[in-house]
Order: C-alpha cells, then sequence, then structure tokens
C-alpha cells in the first residue's frame, strides 16, 4: 500500500461493494484492499451470481470482472443496469485493449481498470464514487 | 320635371309598407345621377330589351342586334353566325333566362328558342315547325317563365303560351278556342305571374287571365268602361306580384292596375296633366320593386317613375339633354337589379341606364346657375349651425348664406357699398354663433361683422382695422372665431390674438389685441394664427402657420409655445405649418399640419407624436377634423376625406365616386352640427353626411377570368361563356410555343367598376401580388414547363376585398423533345428500324443461302468420292485424339486436386491468423492475471497493517501465481523451440516408475483443492518396475501436461493414469493413458486440441485458463519421442488420452540403481518400527510398499483405538502415519489419546482432507505433521526421515 494513500481516511462501512470475480486470488487480492475501508464486499463467482447478489444487496458499486464462467461481465453489467440503472459498475479485467474497453461503456460500465490493478487505483477510481 | 326634383333637394320618402321606418331611411334617394352605357361604350344597339346578370356574375343585355356580355368595362357581342351552328339563332332578343342548373335560355324575336350549355359551350334550337305540334308554337318569344312547380312558359306574339317539356324537348301549346270559353284569351301573350296560390296570371293583348293549372281553365279579365274597377286597358305590358300577393298590371293606355286577385278588384293608377304626383304616362311598359321595395314603373314616354304604394304618389324621372346625370330616354323596356343592388333600366333607343341603388353617403349643397334656391357661390371657407336648424356657409365671394335644413331655404347676405346693413365683404373667412345667437362673421380683407336678429330683422355691426386706432381689429383678416367660457370672444387673426371687449352698445366694442414677442417662442415670430380652438378644459389652442401650435395663457395674457421644434424628436418634425387644432374624445389635441400629416399632442405630458396612421395623410393637407359620436374622427384634407377608426385604427378614405362633390376640401370649413351632421366644404360644394349612414359596399365582388389570350389571341371567346370560366379547379394547359400568355379579368360589382381595384399573383412565377388595377389583365412570357396557379382578387369601390381569389391552374408541358413519351416512342422506332433492317437482311441471305445449297450440292457429290479416301485416314487420326483426350482428363483431374489442397491450405492460413489473434489476446489475459496477484500481493506486503497470516496467504498466491506464471512461459519457450526444431531429444534410461510415483506428488500439490476428484493410480504402476530407453524429463513432462488437463477439466470424479504393455506385441509400443470422468471434448473438437492455441472454449459452465498450449507441446513431444497421440473423449462423461512411445526395455538388473528412492542407500530405518494407523488396505499396502523399502518395521492398526492400544502396548514404535477418518476412533481423538501417554512420539497425519482447517486441527491435537492424500512416495518418506534421523 503506498504511503500517501491512507486507508484510514476513507470510511465507507455504510457502503456496499459488489465484487464479481471468478479468480480466487484476485478476489482475495480486491478484498484485502478494500476491507480495511469497512465497506460491506459480495462475492459472486461469475455473471448470473452478480446479477443475483446485485439484486438482493442493492450494491452501491459493482467490481466486474469481463471473462467469467456461464455469463461474462458485460452481459452482467447490462442485466443490472436494467434494475439498477443508476449502479455505478467498474470493469476490471485482463483483457487490456482498446476494444474492451469500449466494449465495457457501451454495456454501461463508469469506469475500466486493467489488470494488473494496484490498491491505490482501486481507492482512487471507487472513492471517486463514493465521495 | 328636374326642377322639381331640385326644389325639393331633400329627397322624397318612401315609406314602405312592410320594411320598417329604420330601413326605409337607407332607401332614400338623393339627387338621381344615372350612369349611362350605351353605343358609343360598346353596347351594340340601343334598344336594349332583356338584362340578366348569370352566376358567374357578367351582365347580359338582349338587343334589337346582338346580345351583349359585360363585365364592367367590355362587351362581348353574340350574333347569328350562319356559318357556325353553334351560334344564336338570330340576334334580335326578347327575354333571357337562367336557370338553376347554369342553363342560359334565350327567348330570342324570330329565332325561336335557345338553349346555351355554357358548361360545353353548345348552343341548342327550339324552332316552331309547322308540322310539328309539339314544336314550339311560334318563333317570336315575349317572356321565359319559370313558375313554382318549375313548369318552363314561354310567350309568344302570336302563339298563345308554350309549356317546355324539358324531358322529351317538346311544347304543350296553350292557344285561344274561339269555342271554349275557357281558353287563352288572345294569341299574343305578353307576360306572365304566379301568385302564391299557384294560379298563374297570363297578361295578353285582350286582356288579363286567370289560369289554373289544376283544371286547365283560363278565365278573363277585361276592361270595362262602365266598371272604375276593371282593368284599366285590355293591352296587358307587365305583370308584378308583391309580397301581399297583390298584382301590379302595367297596361298600355290604362295606367298602372292594382289587382287583388281576392277581391277580384282593380284600382287604376293614371296620368293626371294637373298633378306631378300621378304616374308620368298611361303607357305603362314594366314593373319592378327592388330590394328596398322601391317600386320602379317604366312607361312608354313617361320616363321612369318611383311609385309609392302607401301614398299612391309617384316621383318622375325623366331625360333631361340639359342634364349629363338624367335617364337616358323615357322609353322604359325593362328593369333589373343585380346582385350588388344596383339598379339597370333597359330603354328603347337609349341604351341602358344605371342606378346605384345602396344608400347615398354623402350629400351636397352646391351652386346651381339655374336655380336661385342654391347656394350663391359653390367655394365654402367657412361653416358652422345655429339651434335653430340653420346652417351658416361662408363662401369665398358669394356672401354669408343661412340654409335652413327644414325649409331648404337659402338666405343670403351679401356685402352692398350702398347699404351698411349689409356685410363688409363677401369672402368670409370665418362664422361664429356664440351663446346669445349673435353671428359673427370674419372676412378677408374687410374685418368683422356681427350679425344679429332682432325683431326678425338682421341687424349688423362692422368692425375694421384701422392702425391709428388702437382698440381696433389688428387685422382686416379674420381666420377664426371662437367663445370662451366666460363669454369673451377671441379672433384668430392675420395679424395676432384679439379679443372682443363688449360693452353696452355693439357699435362701441372695442378689442384688445395680444402679439406674440420674440421670447414666446424662442425662435421666431409668427402672428398669423389660423385656427383658435378651446379644449375641454378651457385651454386656449392657437394653429400657427409658421411656428406651430401655441396655447394662450388668458391668466397671464401669455403665449405659450408647444412647438414640436423646440423639444421634440425633429425626424417627424422639421416645420410644421399647423393648420388646425382639435382635441378627440381622450383628451389628445390633434394637429393637423399643411406637409406632416397629424401630430398628437398630449397635454398633460407635453409629448408630441405622430398619428398612429400618419403613412396615410402623407402629401395631403390636413384642414379639418371632427369626431362624430362613435369615435371616428372624420378628417378633411386637400385630397378628400379619411375616417379613421380609433380604437382599431382603420382608415377609410372617400373621394369623388363615394359621391362627394369635391375632392380637396377648405381650411376651418369643418362643423359638427347639433343633430351630429358632419359638414365639410370644399371649392366646389357644402359636403354634409349623417356619419351613422356612411356605411360600405358589402359586396365582395367575384373576379372571374374574362379571357384568355396566347401571342395576343383570344382563346375563350369562341362562344358566350368558356367552360372554364364554371370550373371549380380550371387548367390550362400550353406549349412551350405559347410564349407570351395574357389573362383579363373582371370584378362583377357594377357600382362603380372603375374603383374595383386587383391584384393578381401566379405562384410559381411571382413571390407577390401584383397590382394590375390599371390594366385588369397580366401578360407572361417565356414561362419555363411547369405547373403554375394564377390567382387574382379584387375589392370594391369602398375597397372591401375578397379574399378568396380565383385561381387558374396553367401547365405548360414541356417541348416534345422533353417530355418521356418522346424519349419511348424514339426508342421503339429505333427498335421497329433494326428489326426492319434484320428482317430484310435475313430474306436477303435466305435467297443467297438457296443458291449458296445449290452450288454446295454440286460439290458435295464431288467432295463424297474425295471422302471415302479421306475416311481411311480419319481412323488413325482417331487413336490419335483419344490419347490426346486421356492426357487432358489426367490434367484436369491434377488441377482439381491442386486447387483443392490449395483451397484448404488458405482455409488453414485464415484459421491460423484468427488463432494467432485469439492468442495475443488470450496470452496477454493469462499472462495478467497471475501478474494481477503477483503485483498486487507483492506491494500489499509492504503495508505494516497487514497480519502475519495475511502475509502468509499473500506469500502462497504470489508464490502460486508466479509458479502459474513459469509454467505458461516455460510452455511458451517450448513452443519456440519447437517451431525452430531446436528441442533436443536426449535419450537414456527412463525410470516410467519412478515418474509415476511423482505424477502422485504433482497431483497432490496442484489438484483444485475445493474439488472432490480421486487421483487413480494403480499400484503396481508404482510397485513395478519399469525403465525404457527414452527422455525421462519429456516423459514426465507430456504426462504432467496430460495431467494438468485432466485435472482442470475434472470436477468430480476421478483421474487415472496408467500404461499398458500389451501394446508391446504390437508395434512395439508402449501405451500411457490419463484418463478422466470431465466434460468431455465435442467429436469435432478433437481433431483440433492438439493444435496449438485451441482451447476449449464453448463451455459456458467454467473458464479454462491456459494458453492453449500444452497439448500442442505434447504432441510435438511425442512425435520426437517416435509416438502417437490420441484421444477417447464424450461430452460430460471425460476423456482418455492415449499416446505411445516406442518400447526399448533396459536390462532391469542393470536398471536398479536408478531408482532412486527404492535404494536402501538413501534411507536406511532398519532398527525403526513405523505405525499406520489406515482404515483402507490398498493404502495402507502402498504405504507398508515404500516404508518396507528403508527395513524398517511397520505396524497396521485398523482404527484410532487399535492405533493407540498399539502406541500404548508397544513402546518401541518410533513413528505414527496417522489417517484421521477412521472407524471406533478417528485420527484427531487417537491422536489426542496417544499424546496423553506418548508426548514424544512423531505423529504424521496422513488424510485426503486437505484443507488448511484441518491441518491446523491435526497440529491443534497434537500431530507432527501432515501429509495429504494421495501420497508421493518421496515426499512421504522425506518426512518419515525428518522424525527419525533428528
Amino acid at each position: 500500500m503506498s504511503s500517501e494513500l491512507k486507508l484510514e481516511n476513507f470510511n465507507w462501512s455504510n457502503k456496499k461493494i459488489l465484487i464479481a470475480e471468478d479468480e480466487d486470488s484476485n478476489f482475495r487480492f480486491l478484498e484485502m484492499v478494500l476491507m480495511r475501508t469497512s465497506v460491506k464486499i459480495f462475492w459472486a463467482h461469475d455473471g448470473i451470481e452478480a446479477i443475483k447478489l446485485a439484486k438482493l444487496h442493492n450494491p452501491d458499486l459493482i467490481l466486474m470482472d469481463i471473462k467469467m464462467p456461464n455469463m461474462d461481465g458485460l452481459e452482467a453489467t447490462r442485466e443490472i443496469k436494467k434494475f439498477l440503472p443508476d449502479v455505478h459498475i467498474i470493469a476490471q479485467t485482463a483483457f487490456a485493449t482498446e476494444n474492451d474497453e469500449k466494449l465495457s461503456f457501451e454495456a454501461g460500465c463508469s469506469d475500466y481498470l486493467s489488470k494488473p490493478i494496484r490498491a491505490k487505483k482501486i481507492i482512487e477510481v471507487v472513492s471517486k464514487y463514493f465521495e | 320635371m328636374i326642377k322639381s326634383i331640385q326644389k325639393k333637394l331633400k329627397v322624397f320618402l318612401i315609406i314602405s309598407f312592410i320594411t320598417v321606418i329604420s330601413i326605409s331611411t337607407f332607401a332614400q334617394v338623393s339627387e338621381m345621377s344615372f350612369k349611362k352605357i350605351s353605343l358609343k361604350d360598346g353596347l351594340s344597339h340601343n334598344n336594349v330589351y332583356a338584362i340578366l346578370q348569370d352566376n358567374l356574375g357578367f351582365m347580359w343585355f338582349g338587343t334589337q342586334d346582338g346580345l351583349n356580355r359585360y363585365d364592367g368595362y367590355k362587351f362581348i357581342i353574340y350574333r347569328h353566325d350562319s356559318k357556325n351552328k353553334n351560334s344564336l339563332s338570330t340576334g334580335n332578343f326578347g327575354k333571357l333566362y337562367q336557370d338553376s342548373n347554369g342553363i342560359f335560355w334565350f327567348g330570342t324575336y324570330g329565332g325561336g328558342l335557345n338553349r346555351y350549355d355554357p358548361k360545353t359551350n353548345t348552343f341548342k334550337h327550339y324552332i316552331h315547325k309547322i308540322e310539328d305540334p309539339q314544336s314550339i308554337s311560334s318563333n317570336q318569344t315575349l317572356f321565359l317563365f319559370r313558375d313554382n312547380d318549375n313548369d318552363f312558359w314561354i310567350g309568344t306574339a302570336n302563339g298563345g303560351i308554350n309549356k317546355f317539356n324539358e324531358k322529351d324537348e317538346t311544347f304543350t301549346r296553350y292557344l285561344p278556342d274561339p269555342d271554349n270559353p275557357n281558353s287563352l284569351s288572345h294569341i299574343r301573350a305578353k307576360c306572365m305571374c304566379q301568385t302564391s296560390d299557384g294560379i298563374l296570371w297570363i297578361g295578353t293583348e285582350d286582356g288579363l287571365n286567370r289560369f289554373d293549372k289544376k283544371t286547365g281553365d283560363f278565365k278573363h279579365y277585361k276592361h270595362n268602361p262602365q266598371n272604375d274597377n276593371s282593368i284599366g286597358s285590355n293591352t296587358v305590358q307587365y305583370l308584378v306580384v308583391d309580397n301581399d300577393d297583390i298584382i301590379w298590371i302595367a297596361t298600355r293606355e290604362g295606367g298602372l292596375n292594382r289587382f287583388d286577385p281576392k277581391k277580384e278588384k282593380f284600382t287604376r293608377y293614371l296620368h293626371n296633366h294637373n298633378d306631378q304626383t300621378t304616374i308620368s304616362d298611361n303607357k305603362v311598359e314594366t314593373i319592378f320593386i327592388d330590394s328596398y321595395n322601391q317600386f320602379w314603373v317604366g312607361t312608354y314616354e313617361g320616363g321612369l317613375n318611383l311609385f309609392d304604394p302607401q301614398t299612391g304618389k309617384f316621383k318622375h324621372f325623366m331625360h333631361d339633354a340639359k342634364n349629363p346625370e338624367s335617364i337616358s330616354s323615357n322609353r322604359i323596356e325593362y328593369i333589373y337589379e343585380d346582385k350588388s343592388k344596383v339598379l339597370w333600366i333597359a330603354t328603347r333607343g337609349g341604351g341602358i341606364n344605371k342606378l346605384d341603388l345602396k344608400p347615398a353617403k354623402f350629400k351636397n349643397l352646391v351652386h346651381d346657375p339655374d336655380n336661385p334656391n342654391s347656394l350663391p357661390q359653390s367655394s365654402i371657407m367657412a361653416v358652422t349651425s345655429d339651434g335653430n336648424d340653420n346652417i351658416w356657409i361662408g363662401t369665398d365671394g358669394g356672401g354669408l348664406v343661412k340654409y335652413n335644413l327644414k325649409s331648404q331655404q337659402f338666405f343670403k347676405f351679401k356685402n352692398d357699398p350702398k347699404n351698411k346693413n349689409t356685410i363688409t365683404k363677401n369672402r368670409i373667412f370665418s362664422i361664429f354663433v356664440d351663446k346669445d345667437g349673435v353671428i359673427w362673421a370674419g372676412t378677408y380683407g374687410g374685418g368683422l361683422n356681427r350679425i344679429e336678429l332682432i325683431n326678425g330683422e338682421y341687424k349688423i355691426n362692422r368692425y375694421y382695422s384701422d392702425p391709428k386706432i388702437k382698440n381696433s381689429i389688428p387685422s382686416d383678416q379674420i381666420n377664426s372665431i371662437i367663445e370662451d367660457n366666460e363669454g369673451n370672444i377671441w379672433l384668430g387673426t392675420a395679424n395676432g390674438l384679439s379679443k372682443i371687449i363688449k360693452t353696452e352698445n355693439p357699435d362701441r366694442y372695442y378689442f384688445k389685441n395680444y402679439f406674440q414677442q420674440l421670447s414666446d417662442t424662442g425662435n421666431i415670430v409668427d402672428n398669423y394664427l389660423g385656427h383658435l380652438f378651446l379644449d375641454s378644459k378651457n385651454r386656449l389652442w392657437i394653429a400657427a402657420y409658421y411656428s406651430g401650435l401655441f396655447e394662450f395663457d388668458r391668466k397671464n395674457e401669455k403665449f405659450i409655445s408647444y412647438s414640436p421644434r423646440k423639444n421634440q424628436p425633429k425626424e417627424f418634425v422639421t416645420d410644421i405649418h399647423a393648420l388646425t387644432v382639435f382635441e378627440d374624445s381622450e383628451n389628445k389635441l390633434w394637429i393637423g399640419t399643411e406637409s406632416n400629416g397629424i401630430v398628437q399632442f398630449n397635454p398633460e405630458t407635453n409629448k408630441f407624436t405622430p398619428h398612429p396612421r400618419n403613412e396615410v395623410f402623407q402629401g395631403s393637407m390636413i384642414v379639418g377634423m371632427l369626431e362624430d359620436d362613435m369615435k371616428n374622427v372624420w378628417i378633411s384634407t386637400s385630397r378628400g376625406l379619411t375616417k379613421y377608426t380609433i380604437w382599431n385604427q382603420t382608415i377609410n378614405n372617400y373621394t369623388f365616386s363615394h359621391q362627394l362633390e369635391s375632392g380637396g376640401f377648405n381650411r376651418n370649413s369643418a362643423h359638427k352640427g347639433f343633430d351630429g351632421t358632419l359638414y365639410f366644404g370644399s371649392n366646389a360644394a357644402l359636403s354634409y353626411f349623417n356619419p351613422l349612414e356612411v356605411t360600405n359596399n358589402p359586396y365582395k365582388p367575384k373576379v372571374v377570368i374574362t379571357d384568355f389570350k396566347i401571342l395576343n389571341t383570344s382563346e375563350w371567346n369562341n362562344g358566350p361563356i368558356n367552360p372554364k370560366m364554371n370550373e371549380k379547379n380550371a387548367e390550362i394547359v400550353l406549349t412551350h410555343n405559347d410564349y407570351f400568355i395574357t389573362i383579363e379579368f373582371a370584378a362583377l360589382d357594377y357600382t362603380t367598376s372603375s374603383e374595383n381595384e386587383y391584384l393578381y399573383l401566379l405562384e410559381g412565377f411571382n413571390k407577390e401580388w401584383i397590382d394590375a388595377t390599371e390594366t385588369r389583365s397580366a401578360t407572361f412570357t417565356n414561362l419555363d414547363p411547369g405547373v403554375y396557379t394564377f390567382k387574382v382578387k379584387a375589392c370594391n369601390n369602398d375597397k372591401i376585398w375578397n379574399d378568396e381569389p380565383t385561381e387558374l391552374k396553367i401547365r405548360i408541358v414541356p417541348p416534345v423533345w422533353k417530355r418521356p413519351w418522346f424519349y419511348i416512342s424514339e426508342i421503339i422506332i429505333f427498335l421497329i428500324l433494326l428489326w426492319l433492317f434484320i428482317r430484310m437482311r435475313t430474306k436477303s441471305l435466305t435467297r443467297d443461302k438457296r443458291i449458296l445449297e445449290h452450288k454446295v450440292d454440286e460439290r458435295t457429290k464431288e467432295i463424297n468420292s474425295q471422302k471415302e479416301e479421306l475416311a481411311a485416314q480419319a481412323e488413325s487420326l482417331e487413336v490419335i485424339n483419344k490419347q490426346l483426350e486421356e492426357h487432358q482428363d489426367h490434367l484436369e483431374e491434377l488441377v482439381k486436386i491442386r486447387t483443392a489442397d490449395l483451397e484448404i491450405a488458405k482455409d488453414k492460413a485464415e484459421e491460423a491468423d484468427r488463432l494467432k489473434s485469439a492468442f495475443l489476446a488470450n496470452m496477454s489475459h493469462e499472462i495478467r492475471t497471475p501478474m494481477n496477484a503477483i503485483i498486487g500481493f507483492s506491494n500489499l506486503l509492504s503495508d505494516p497493517e497487514m497480519t502475519v497470516d495475511q502475509k502468509d496467504e499473500m506469500i502462497n498466491l504470489i508464490v502460486k501465481n508466479s509458479n502459474t506464471l513459469l509454467t505458461l512461459i516455460d510452455d511458451i519457450i517450448d513452443i519456440a523451440k519447437i517451431e525452430a526444431e531446436q528441442l533436443r531429444i536426449i535419450e537414456k534410461d527412463c525410470n516410467v516408475q519412478y515418474i509415476f510415483q511423482n505424477l502422485v506428488d504433482y497431483f497432490n500439490e496442484n489438484k483444485q483443492v475445493h474439488l472432490d476428484v480421486k487421483f487413480i493410480i494403480k499400484d503396481h504402476y508404482l510397485i513395478n518396475k519399469l525403465v525404457i530407453k527414452s527422455d525421462p524429463f519429456r516423459l514426465h513432462q507430456i504426462l504432467i501436461n496430460l495431467l494438468n488437463n485432466a485435472i482442470k477439466f475434472t470436477e468430480t470424479g476421478f483421474i487415472e493414469v496408467g500404461y499398458d504393455l500389451e501394446r508391446r506385441k504390437i508395434d512395439n509400443c508402449i501405451l500411457f493413458y490419463v484418463k478422466d470422468s470431465g466434460i468431455g471434448i465435442k467429436p469435432e473438437q478433437q481433431k483440433g486440441i492438439f493444435t496449438r492455441f485451441t482451447r476449449i472454449e464453448d463451455n459456458r459452465k467454467k473458464i479454462y485458463r491456459g494458453a492453449g498450449l500444452g497439448l500442442s507441446i505434447t504432441k510435438n513431444l511425442i512425435h520426437l519421442l517416435g509416438g502417437k497421440i490420441w484421444v477417447e473423449s464424450e461430452i460430460d462423461k471425460g476423456s482418455a488420452f492415449y499416446f505411445t512411445i516406442p518400447y526399448k526395455p533396459i536390462d532391469s538388473s542393470k536398471d536398479e540403481p536408478l531408482i532412486r528412492y527404492n535404494t536402501p542407500s538413501k534411507h536406511n530405518w532398519r532398527d525403526k518400527t513405523i505405525l499406520v494407523a489406515e482404515d483402507e488396505e490398498s493404502n495402507y499396502k502402498f504405504l507398508d510398499m515404500v516404508i518396507k523399502k528403508t527395513d524398517a518395521e511397520v505396524l497396521w492398526a485398523k482404527t484410532g483405538l487399535e492405533a493407540v492400544q498399539f502406541c500404548q502396548q508397544n513402546l518401541k514404535i518410533n513413528l505414527v502415519l496417522m489417517d484421521i477418518k477412521m472407524p471406533e476412533m478417528d485420527g484427531i481423538e487417537a491422536i489426542k489419546e496417544i499424546r496423553k501417554s506418548r508426548k514424544d512420539l512423531a505423529i504424521v497425519v496422513q488424510t485426503a482432507f486437505s484443507m488448511p482447517e484441518d491441518r491446523i486441527l491435526c497440529i491443534e491435537a497434537g500431530a507432527d505433521d501432515f501429509i495429504a492424500k494421495p501420497i508421493g512416495t518421496d515426499k512421504l518418506l522425506g518426512i518419515i526421515n525428518k522424525f527419525l534421523s533428528s
């Protein structure tokens, strides 16, 4: 964790984040970064679960992996936007071409993070939508 | 006659017996002004017998010679044309009639009945035929009459009456029958009418006939000299029924007769020489009741009579050669009223007379040299009225005139130099009647006169200007006189303001004079005071010619200048010459100027503004302004009279055509009478009117397109009516040759046709309406092909516009060579020509062919003989030909095969290209995914907040992801090497047993921990020794790759690895297999899976990581080793990978030392005892086999309880391998129990439970280490050694 970004400054205990990520280690990483802000985290392993959890918990923000089993992140984003049109969805994917970014925005994502992601960047982007 | 009219300028009022009085006031006929239309105007003949206005609005006149169509400007004349069957049968006209279908019926005198249909422009003639009793009875028609039952009757000069049966076009004749007293009374039937009871009345040469259609009986009414109540004469000329069902009868010699059919009583109105109010002539020709219910009676020699049935009095209008406005002839033939309430009077010899029946707007008093009871002079300079119905008129040279409205008598005051009791001068410039009834008359150059009526006589006092006498008037030119609220008389003179100081004796009145000083105006001294005006607040206003508006402050006796020059915007007032001042009902002052129109002044704010409609007054001098009781301000100007309506700012202009005698009015000669009558004096008359009666002509004129000319040639006058005139959406089609077209039109309101105005617009050509008042036509030249709409609209004499324009569509078609059909026909003609040409060629060719055939026949015979010779040669040629054909077939075959090969190659290349792209994207993803964890966690590691446990987890995750990455990189390097053919196979002794044992370790380390997948590797593969000649590193890699693949795609069930030596017998190969119960591979994918970059992607249930290189590398390696690989698979059941490598055995005894973990040199635990707690026998056997090789003693406990007992009883036991899941007592419990007695004993847990929490549970229970099943031998021995050697 870089020194200038003090996680203590963030208290998102009243916020909910849904992380859609099929790769355990990547989820753990996001979780470790975010849990210090006291934010509530929900983990969806694929797109279908992401939709289910979004419906159930009405999260404030969604970190969405694109390449996931059963239903990919783009499709899940489109579905979630139908019933939560105002929720901000941030794509985070190991695909890193311009086209992937474009597809994400077309699907309704508000932002795009390309892996590898640094902790600082996560906080930066998330705080943009929380503050 | 005329004199009598002039005597009574006030007109004779008809009080109609039907309409109410208020309407009768409209019916006032002022001095009748007949407008004449005659031969010299273009009429075909001055003997006119019939008049009709048609549905379009045209006037039709039937004359003795020709039928005339009139549009207010022009006549079009139709006569019989012997060359044209479609024309009138004669030009001599009796009567005209148009029915509701628009059909014209022309009753001619000599040509029978003519029917004319304007829609088709066709005539039909109905002529008397002696042999046909159903033809019309006579060709000389006298009347046409359609009764209420729609029966059409034709009266004739010598054939009685005819009923026309329109269906079969026959006539039913009604003739006098000497044997039938109930037949028509005379053969000459002149007129007809119908009473409301349906009875028809026929006027004949011999009495009146009553005809009942039901009975068919005629009843006769004849003159009886003994009976005054009989008809006045047997010669009946005309019949009219009035609204009360009274029949009015025009008789020859018997005067006008009134006949009441119910009482059967006739009343005669006869001429009396001594009574001017009787009918002018006993020979009555025609009667007409107009829309104001006025009775007009036309006579044979006595002109026109206006008859009042109420009083029985007649008023005469006769021809007067001296009076151009009198009727043109005294012989009246017919009277007719058009839609715009204009009366048309047909005369014999005098053409047509026109009289506007609409109420006159203005009345005029003029000078009539022949009439002493008229104005002495027509130039009016001043006018006012007193309370006694007198109008006081000042003339310019004719003196002062008093005109009594009631008596209509003029009383004249003139200067008589010998008589001092006369006015000082005959040029009267100002008149005022003060509150005592004294008349003050100011003159031009003659000072002031005071006129007072004393004992029935007028006493006149004179006041002159005398520079020597201080208290005399300042000038002999008195422009304006007023009286203020204190009774002071003020004079506006050509040189200053003057107040009359009254004394007891008017002879001694003197004057107090006021003159403007320079200080008053600050600019110019202007004592020429044109007009004085006292406003509603008793402020005295002065219009000064040079310096504009002034107020005279009577208290301080000072002039105050309000000249707009001083304090107002210059744009509308540069040099304001004020002529007159006026205050409207909203207390605004209006200043009439010489050249600035009207300037309005608000005394409250001292602001000047131009009149809101000032543009109307440009170029006019404003000389007088009066407001009527309807809040209209009437403005007299040098050009005419304008009505301005304050509330809506509308303007109406009135000039000569509105019966105003003069267009230009004079200064200070505007006056409003006590009854609201307005008076305006001009140089020609005193005009006066009741503003309420000045109404506009409400008839909106319809515009008719009267002619259409192409190149100045009339196209529309080949018949009385062009059918296009009646068409609603008339269209004219022109060619490009018609480059010069003229459209003529006329508004059919005849009140004053010359005052009608016109605007036209050609849509598609003009953008704005164009004025055509002068020309009444529009000319267009060189219009481009296209569709245009010509629109024209007009207003009547009162400028009431008909906003519904008349339209005519004009279509100009492009020239022939620009039209589509021309192109098409061109092509068709070309095709026909082409066809003809071909046909002709074919014909000639056929001919040629026939000749040739003949020649050929001859030649053939010759050739036949030669042919036989050649036949022999041909056979040998055929053989060669066959060979060639075969060769060709072969070549074709080859090409086909090559093409197919190329296509396959091409497809492959394309597929490869696609795969490469996908590989790049996928590779990026595969690298980034582990990198994400590595980089992310590496950063987090430095975070001091992280706990030790978290850090451990992170390190583990980093290691795991690093390994993934490393594998990937290895794969990439391998594939690169294979590509570069740099991968070398190093063959040496290869111990398969060892490799298999290694697979177990690998599986344990790489299995997906959360899944329940059994790893099956039969014991004998681990136990039996197998050494072959091969590359052990690559074989290991191959198996690991396949195992990895199986691990990746198997979620439940098993993975089995093994080999089969039986295959040696077939091809001297050893067969290896890796089977799983995973997702399987679709048959169509099975071929491709060994290709680079191919990955199982379609299964949506899970994303499988990997670069798609493993199987490709594997296949290549197997090839390098000299073997083959294939797959058998079923979707959702599992896959089995088989591969072979050559079986090159090595002497087993020689191989022994190579089995590293089996050598006693490595571990020698000869005196050690190891207890295996394991309920599964196979598991125990494996452990036993592995451990026994170290010479250690192995004990077997099948349950936890047994294990505890063993430990308690046998103190030699050095180490316990403890299973967790066991009957009786599980491993955890057993460890706890053992630890109670044997704290130092090494206990290693070996279990299939491999979750971290299991490990923790075991360690907490007291275990020293933990090995997860399946257990790799190397690892097992290593761990055991750790405890035994310490």
